[in-house]
């Protein structure tokens, strides 16, 4: 196994927490929006399929309580994964059948996942700074998991994004959070090496940038038709009318369709 | 030979030995612990399904219960402190009544036009609020 191959298991580790602490981040089809999150935690099927098959094992079977705190105001989520699949999800405090598994993070954190061009490294660094927080209810539960978290806090991931603004790709950075891509590699023989942002996460690339959908500009108003939030000025794209099947259109408020904005 | 092959066992075992050890240290610096921030009084949902042609709340009280059921509405309503009574917090009309089953109490809440619910319950005097609970109909 060479350092390649480490890096490469590091990463999915940093995928696989991404998606069990968010519970909602489909990388397939990524959230725009916090709302968006909730709407897709709300449907376990399509939850489910949002995730990879090279993270099911760190899910495992278990009974998940996800509390989402921002001062006094708390959500509370339940999620039941069982062999690495989700098989139900809602809100509340449910502790029966008894909780085996907790996570806990807040609103703010997640939305900044969410807008970063690379949710896994931004997770990493919520997890290392303690604003995403895992509690299993055994010793032995989640071993897998929780040594991807030790790797994560003695510093074996990655740097940790500290902002999704930053410099493009052949720029000289200090560390991955400086540069637009995240990733800041070293260049040319060494040591010692030079430092530059790159496109790619192992090699120093300057080509084959992913856009950065955060960046990209939402162009439909509010009643307009929609694919995904990502569309909409507003990022919510929710259905119109009776349905099923629904039209969907970019909506002021993220849960019902509405045109005039209230609040 | 002999010689040969003990080494080869001990560097076998020190190897093993650290690969155990590198993975203890990995998982006790993966332990975390997550207080619970629920103050065990008031009103605690227990579910609240996202969506539905009806929608089930299922919730208990702390406390000796006065009265405790769901107030909904189309518009949301902004937090307010517990305590507040159903009209200071904005709500008129009556709460969809809770009815209890051994010590959770439940409410169906037709979807209809209602984009937000909050449980309620008075209490010992007190007025205990949920937070507000988004409905959602076909979102994507």
């Amino acid at each position: 196994m060479n350092r390649d191959h480490v890096k490469i298991i590091m990463f999915l580790f940093a995928l696989a927490l991404g998606i069990l602490v968010l519970s909602a981040v489909g990388f397939a089809a990524r959230p725009a929006s916090y709302g968006d999150a909730v709407a897709l935690f709300a449907d376990a099927a399509r939850l489910d399929a949002s995730i990879p098959d090279s993270a099911r094992g760190l899910l495992g079977s278990h009974n998940w309580l996800i509390i989402i705190q921002d001062g006094s105001r708390v959500e509370y989520y339940w999620m039941t994964t069982r062999g690495g699949h989700v098989t139900a999800t809602g809100r509340g405090r449910r502790v029966s059948p008894p909780v085996t598994a907790m996570a806990m993070t807040s609103r703010q954190t997640i939305e900044s996942i969410l807008s970063s061009s690379d949710p896994a490294r931004a997770t990493v660094g919520a997890i290392r700074r303690g604003a995403i927080r895992i509690r299993y209810s055994s010793a032995a539960a989640g071993w897998r998991l929780r040594a991807a978290i030790g790797a994560a806090n003695l510093g074996l991931f990655g740097q940790a994004q500290q902002t999704t603004q930053g410099r493009p790709a052949g720029a000289v950075c200090q560390h991955g959070g400086e540069c637009e891509s995240s990733n800041c590699v070293g260049v040319g023989m060494g040591p010692p090496w030079t430092y530059r942002c790159s496109c790619d996460p192992f090699r120093y690339t300057t080509s084959g940038c992913a856009v950065d959908q955060s960046l990209v500009p939402r162009t439909k108003q509010n009643g307009a038709v929609c694919q995904h939030g990502g569309e909409c000025e507003s990022g919510n794209c929710v259905g119109m009318g009776q349905g099923p099947p629904w039209t969907y259109g970019c909506s002021c408020d993220p849960f019902v369709f509405r045109t005039a904005c209230t609040r | 030979m002999h010689k040969a092959f003990k080494i080869s066992i001990i560097v076998l075992g020190s190897l093993v030995g650290l690969a155990i050890l590198l993975f203890i240290t990995l998982v006790v610096a993966g332990s975390q612990t997550i207080e619970d921030p629920f103050p065990g009084e008031g009103v605690e949902v227990i579910d609240a399904p996202f969506s539905g042609e009806e929608v089930t709340f299922t919730w208990k009280v702390h406390g000796t219960v006065e009265e405790t059921g769901v107030y909904v509405s189309e518009d949301s309503v902004p937090d307010f402190p517990q305590g507040a009574t159903p009209r200071s917090a904005g709500y008129d009309g009556r709460p969809i009544a809770g009815t209890l089953d051994g010590d959770t109490y439940t409410a169906t809440v037709p979807v209809g036009d209602v984009a937000y619910a909050r449980v309620w319950a008075r209490a010992d005097g007190i007025d205990w609020w949920s937070i507000e609970y988004e409905i959602v109909r076909g979102v994507r």
